[in-house]
């Protein structure tokens, strides 16, 4: 069982996630609605994965990805992304992150990215 | 796609009434698609040919194929093409049309070749009889070859994918700008301009909205507008790979939605498509510049 802190500009898609992560055992003990918020969030709840969508207002996700890698390198985080977002998902994945998972979420896949990284 | 353009297209050529209609509709989610009905439409069998087989397995316990083979009526790869039909939405609305006694293979035969004649779909009708989407959404668009057609091919069938597969489309039009209460919809920037969005009269875009969060809205508020906006953010992201494979990059702005009403126009005019989704009506816009 993990603490998440979900970064979403979408209500919708941060209840969907909260919704399966509560499901699967999780606990999500922050939400934030944008990339700033969720890099201040992230150092105060110091939570143990963080999801962080990809197209955000104020600070998108790839901007976010570094700022927390900055403050916390060994952060976990799990890229959101829209479907097809290539070039952002791998540079995410170079930045640190390590998994992503597509929009619209399906729960077997969103179930098995939380199981491999929570171990 | 196929049944609900063909039945309507039957309708208003008088051929059936909404009352078979429905009753069509009814036999065509249920009905599973008879071997020698295909092998018939397919003109691989004469109707005689069908009945002889029929009338045998009706006292051997036997498969319909086999029988064909055994009295060298088709070869075993004939009967496994056969078999791969079965599915088709062509021939489900064959079998149902014939339960019904309205029409027989032949008959809709000749009145699909007039709906695809009709539609100036001539040259995709073996895709039309499959029930492409992207063919019949294409067939739909005011021109061809438009540089919004991708685009419009990809949310039809994300839209079929992920909302219901009861859906069809009607004609589109090229507008200067879309006025409308509750759009939503997002810009993409980068070697291409594009906006995609959508909108509906009534509460039809809350089929979208649930269709991507899988739970109900009450009404259209600015929470569904918000499930809205990331399911086009969903096709948006699809149409982008798609473009990266041409070696043209986009990048996805964040989605507008807003209650009240507003104007969306873009560099040129936009195509406005409408969907219906289970008798709902929404109206898809896009422009690619
Ligand atoms: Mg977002």
């Amino acid at each position: 069982m993990a603490k998440v802190l979900i970064v979403d500009d979408s209500k919708t898609s941060r209840r969907i996630l909260k919704n399966f992560l509560t499901q699967f055992g999780h606990e999500v003990i922050g939400e934030a609605e944008n990339g700033e918020i969720g890099v201040e969030m992230y150092k105060n709840l110091k939570p143990d994965v963080v999801t962080l969508d990809i197209t955000m207002p104020v600070m998108d996700g790839v901007e976010a990805l570094g700022k927390i890698k900055e403050f916390d390198k060994d952060a976990k985080v799990v890229m959101v992304t829209a479907a097809g977002q290539r070039d952002h998902v791998m540079g995410a994945i170079k930045a640190g992150a390590l998994e992503f998972v597509t929009k619209p979420f399906e729960e077997n896949i969103l179930k098995k990215v939380f199981e491999k990284i929570c171990v | 796609m196929l049944f609900e353009l063909f039945g309507k297209y039957l309708i208003d050529n008088k051929k059936i009434d909404e009352d078979q209609y429905n009753k069509l509709e009814e036999l065509y989610l249920s009905s599973r698609v008879k071997l020698g009905l295909i092998a018939v439409a397919e003109r691989m069998l004469t109707q005689e040919q069908a009945d002889e087989i029929n009338a045998k397995q009706a006292i051997i316990d036997k498969k319909f194929g086999d029988i064909a083979i055994e009295l060298g009526y088709l070869t075993a790869y004939h009967v496994s093409e056969l078999l791969a039909k079965q599915g088709s939405s062509y021939m489900k609305m064959c079998q149902a049309l014939s339960d019904l006694g309205i029409m027989n293979p032949q008959e809709t035969e000749r009145e699909f070749n007039a709906f695809v004649f009709e539609l100036d779909g001539i040259e995709v009708i073996n895709e039309l009889k499959a029930d492409d989407v992207d063919a019949y959404t294409s067939l739909y668009l005011p021109e061809k070859y438009s540089n919004y057609e991708v685009l419009m091919q990809i949310a039809v069938r994300t839209i079929s994918r992920i909302v219901s597969n009861r859906i069809y489309v009607e004609k589109a039009e090229k507008v200067p700008a879309v006025s409308h209460k509750a759009i939503s919809f997002q810009t993409m920037h980068g070697d291409k301009k594009v906006i995609f969005g959508m909108y509906s009269d009534d509460d039809a875009i809350l089929k979208i909205a649930e269709g991507y969060a899988k739970f109900e809205f009450d009404q259209v508020d600015e929470d569904a507008l918000d499930a809205v906006g990331e399911f086009i953010n969903v096709i948006n992201g699809l149409y982008a790979t798609a473009l990266s494979y041409n070696d043209s990059k986009v990048e996805l702005d964040v989605p507008d939605y807003r209650l009240e009403e507003r104007t969306v126009s873009a560099q040129s005019d936009l195509c406005l498509m409408p969907v219906v989704i289970e008798d709902k009506k929404v109206y898809l816009f896009a422009s690619v510049n």
